[in-house]
């Protein structure tokens, strides 16, 4: 049964592979998505804001960015697979505000500004955002408001800001390149000495 | 016609299915939901990037089909199959009483998922009843199951400590326990020295730190430590039903499982008082049929068995099978449950840990023990640990571009976690009745489910989070993010107490051997039988009374008792 599921799981990674081997060539950065995602929601002048918005939160130094290991298009494919209406409404709505921030500063859409100009919009956009909110009308239980932490100003983004990093950190390539990720680790090692430049382990379940 | 039948194949009806076969009684076992098979439907070996969504269930579906379930931690796209579709099982509570009732149906039922912490009772549980008043005595002393303990630790594996703790009875046949990592020992240094009545051990759990003989003859191994078990563990190295105990029923070639049978109630002969076997209403088909045995097993979970009971109500039993003392359904018991308080820990700075160890600690109960609690009875106990933080930013804090990858590469912070499991009072207006009209799918009354925490639960939820809070800082931690309050009733996930027992037939509703005080073939061996519900992790109890029971029960059947 193991073999099985390792060969399975052999043919499932070298589909992986080749997925984010294409999308990790120089990136046509803002095209639109090509390949296995087969369903899309976005519009291209869409899709060219969140490919700007994820490359500006995290870009490619020596290792692949949010656009390298494929985080718009998975976004756009969770936006028909996954999110609800009222998530696609906001995140819609954020990358509105965002291109409309670029057209209202330098009269040109987010996605045609460089990478330098898009952060020095999006560092005070993004700290404004953590600015502190009124109280959800939903009801939380108890442990969903402990999770959740102080309501902030802009939900919306840290919703979409919270796709482009989880969506990133896993990854294959930022758990292999970013963290050290062993599926099967084998030993407890109870104690281990932090050598200098050391990486996390990554964990690939709630714990 | 069969010996026995087994109603659930869960963590209790797996035990009571291993336990009559190998006596050689040829054994049903009865499971409402589906057959799970772990090469298909274990997820363990998907990597992380595998699943779609990033591990997370589509919005709209939570809503329509998991707004209960996705409250459990351990639900996700990883683990939705094991979970029950809240719009196909409904249940009603009163708008002001919240009950989050987690359940899986199919083959081993919530052994697959559960979080594997596996403590005993004491005597300090078994008198309390009788000590304060609340509740029924427990017709059971901890001598009486002690040996079932020993037994089933054994069979199922436990890694743990042996503590000498007289309010957490050590095990004879512990595996090695896992190891605490060097931020936890400075921890447990802390608290111990200023309080000698408080301890910090590792958590006592199912999974095998090292497979023994008898773990391997089932196709088990030992663990690697990947904290992943709620998928499903394809090396076999935590215990389920699925992956042990039915396996070692089905060697002795007794065992008959029937899966998608969903059992609609007991049928007792009104001559002789003894049930004769079980209806069954087909999951797919909707048809009913009936099996008959000499002896029955009621393990579908507490709230389900006491429904079941309530469900085989006839003319001779108005109010229900077993149920003279009218306490069949009531008495809900659940562990308080997110009484959690985290803090950023200076622990040692160059020390890390590698490998993702099962279990974390466990702090045993020390309030209306060693110490006095403040104006209530009975107490709690901690589970949490103290790990690196996860270094990978956070959307709620601000920062982007390079700077927030520089930050995903530092090993984080120490932070420690503690969270208390409070023991909740039986009280009988805590319960599950029948709904009179609305019915389900396959036409069985919708159960109705009542149950609030009480005065005494709300003082002692004050004081877990104060001392919660107390031994962080003791320990040097600056305590970030305390809860409130207790999650609702249901969300400890350790629902009990529906179907009690005692020792007078006018009051409960098993005897000292989980035999119904009304029916003498008949035996209840899951969280229902709890006459109080102490402060630790259920499961091992209802397997070693399972085990105690079942034991029993061959033994009247071959003196011809029952
Ligand atoms: C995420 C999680 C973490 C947990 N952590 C722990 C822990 O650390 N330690 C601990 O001790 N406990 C833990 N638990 C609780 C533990 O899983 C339960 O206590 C245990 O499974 C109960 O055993 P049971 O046999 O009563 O019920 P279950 O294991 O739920 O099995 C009941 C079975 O009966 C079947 N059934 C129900 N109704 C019928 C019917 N009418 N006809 C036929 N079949 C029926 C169900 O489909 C199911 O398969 C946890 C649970 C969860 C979900
Ligand atoms: S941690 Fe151990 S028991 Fe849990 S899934 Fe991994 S190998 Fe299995």
């Amino acid at each position: 049964m193991i073999d099985e599921i390792a060969m399975n799981r052999r043919a499932l990674m070298g589909r992986i592979g080749l997925l984010i081997g294409a999308a990790a060539l120089p990136p046509e950065a803002f095209a639109l998505p090509k390949g296995k995602a087969a369903k899309k929601f976005l519009a291209a002048p869409q899709f060219a804001t969140l490919s700007a918005v994820a490359d500006t939160v995290i870009p490619a130094d020596e290792t692949p960015g949010a656009v390298g290991v494929g985080v718009p298009r998975l976004i756009d494919g969770m936006l028909v697979t996954w999110a609800s209406a009222d998530t696609r409404g906001q995140i819609v709505g954020v990358l509105a505000a965002i291109d409309k921030l670029a057209r209202d500063a330098d009269r040109k859409s987010f996605a045609a500004l460089s990478p330098e100009r898009r952060k020095a919009l999006l560092v005070p956009y993004d700290k404004d955002a953590m600015k502190p909110g009124p109280k959800p009308t939903e009801k939380l239980t108890a442990l969903q408001a402990m999770m959740a932490g102080p309501p902030v100003m802009n939900p919306s983004w840290v919703k979409l800001k919270d796709l482009i990093i989880t969506l990133y950190y896993t990854s294959e390539v930022a758990m292999t390149k970013e963290e050290i990720y062993e599926h099967v680790p084998g030993k407890w090692v109870p104690s281990l000495k932090i050598t200098p430049g050391m990486r996390p382990f990554a964990s690939g379940g709630p714990f | 016609m069969f010996d026995a039948i087994v109603i659930g194949s869960g963590m209790s009806g797996g035990i009571a299915a291993k336990e009559l076969c190998e006596a050689g009684l040829k054994v049903l076992v009865l499971e409402r939901g589906n057959d799970v098979d772990p090469g298909k439907d274990y997820t363990d070996m998907v990597m992380p990037w595998e699943f779609p969504n990033a591990m997370r269930v589509p919005e709209d579906e939570v809503a329509r089909d998991y707004p209960v379930q996705s409250q459990c931690y351990a639900f996700s796209e990883a683990t939705k199959h094991f979970w029950v579709k809240d719009s196909d099982h409904p249940y009603t509570t009163p708008a002001d009483k919240d009950f989050t009732w987690i359940r899986g149906y199919h083959t081993g039922g919530r052994s697959i998922m559960w979080g594997r912490q596996s403590y005993r009772l004491s005597d300090l549980d078994f008198e309390a009843n009788a000590k304060d008043g609340f509740g029924v005595d427990w017709p059971i002393r901890y001598a009486d199951i002690a040996p079932w303990y020993d037994k089933m630790e054994k069979f199922v594996g436990v890694a743990g400590d042996r503590d000498g703790l007289p309010q957490l009875p050590d095990g004879e046949n512990y595996l090695p326990g896992f190891e605490l990592n060097d931020a936890e020992k400075q921890f447990k240094a802390a608290v111990e020295s200023k309080w000698s009545s408080r301890k910090v051990i590792i958590g006592r759990t199912a999974n095998l730190s090292v497979a023994k003989p008898w773990h391997e003859e089932l196709g088990r191994s030992s663990c690697n430590n990947r904290s992943i078990c709620e998928r499903g563990c394809s090396f076999g190295a935590m215990h389920s039903s699925l992956t042990n105990s039915l396996p070692a029923a089905r060697r002795t070639n007794n065992l008959t499982l029937v899966t998608d049978a969903i059992v609609h109630s007991i049928i007792q002969d009104p001559k002789t008082g003894k049930a004769t076997g079980v209806r069954v209403i087909d999951r797919k088909t909707k048809v009913g049929r009936t099996y008959e045995a000499r002896l029955v097993f009621l393990n579908a979970s507490a709230i389900n068995s006491a429904y079941i009971l309530l469900n085989s109500a006839s003319e001779h039993n108005p109010n229900g099978l077993a149920n003279g003392s009218d306490q069949v359904g009531r008495n809900i018991m659940d562990h308080m449950y997110a009484l959690s308080t985290a803090g950023m820990f200076p622990g040692p700075k160059d020390s890390y840990y590698k490998g993702r160890r099962p279990t974390g600690i466990y702090i045993p109960r020390f309030r209306n023990y060693a110490e006095d609690g403040d104006g209530y009875v009975r107490g709690y106990g901690y589970q949490g640990g103290v790990s690196r933080l996860g270094s990978r930013p956070r959307a709620g804090m601000p920062g982007i571009g390079a700077e927030l990858k520089e930050q995903g590469r530092h090993i984080g912070p120490w932070m420690a976690y503690i969270s208390g499991f409070g023991e909740m009072l039986p009280n009988p207006e805590n319960r599950v009745t029948l709904e009179k009209t609305a019915k389900d799918q396959w036409g069985m009354p919708i159960p109705h489910i009542e149950c609030k925490q009480g005065p005494n639960e709300a003082k002692m939820a004050k004081q877990i989070l104060a001392d919660g809070r107390a031994m962080l800082e003791a320990a040097g931690a600056f305590v970030v993010n305390q809860a409130k309050e207790a999650g609702p009733p249901g969300l400890g996930i350790h629902e009990m107490g529906t179907v009690r027992m005692g020792r007078d037939p006018k009051t409960s509703v098993l005897n000292g051997w989980n035999q119904a005080h009304e029916v003498p073939n008949l035996f209840c061996t899951d969280g229902g039988a709890m006459a109080s519900s102490g402060c630790v992790n259920p499961s091992l109890t209802y397997m070693a009374l399972t085990a105690r029971a079942a034991d029993h029960a061959v033994k009247l059947m071959k003196e011809g008792a029952i």
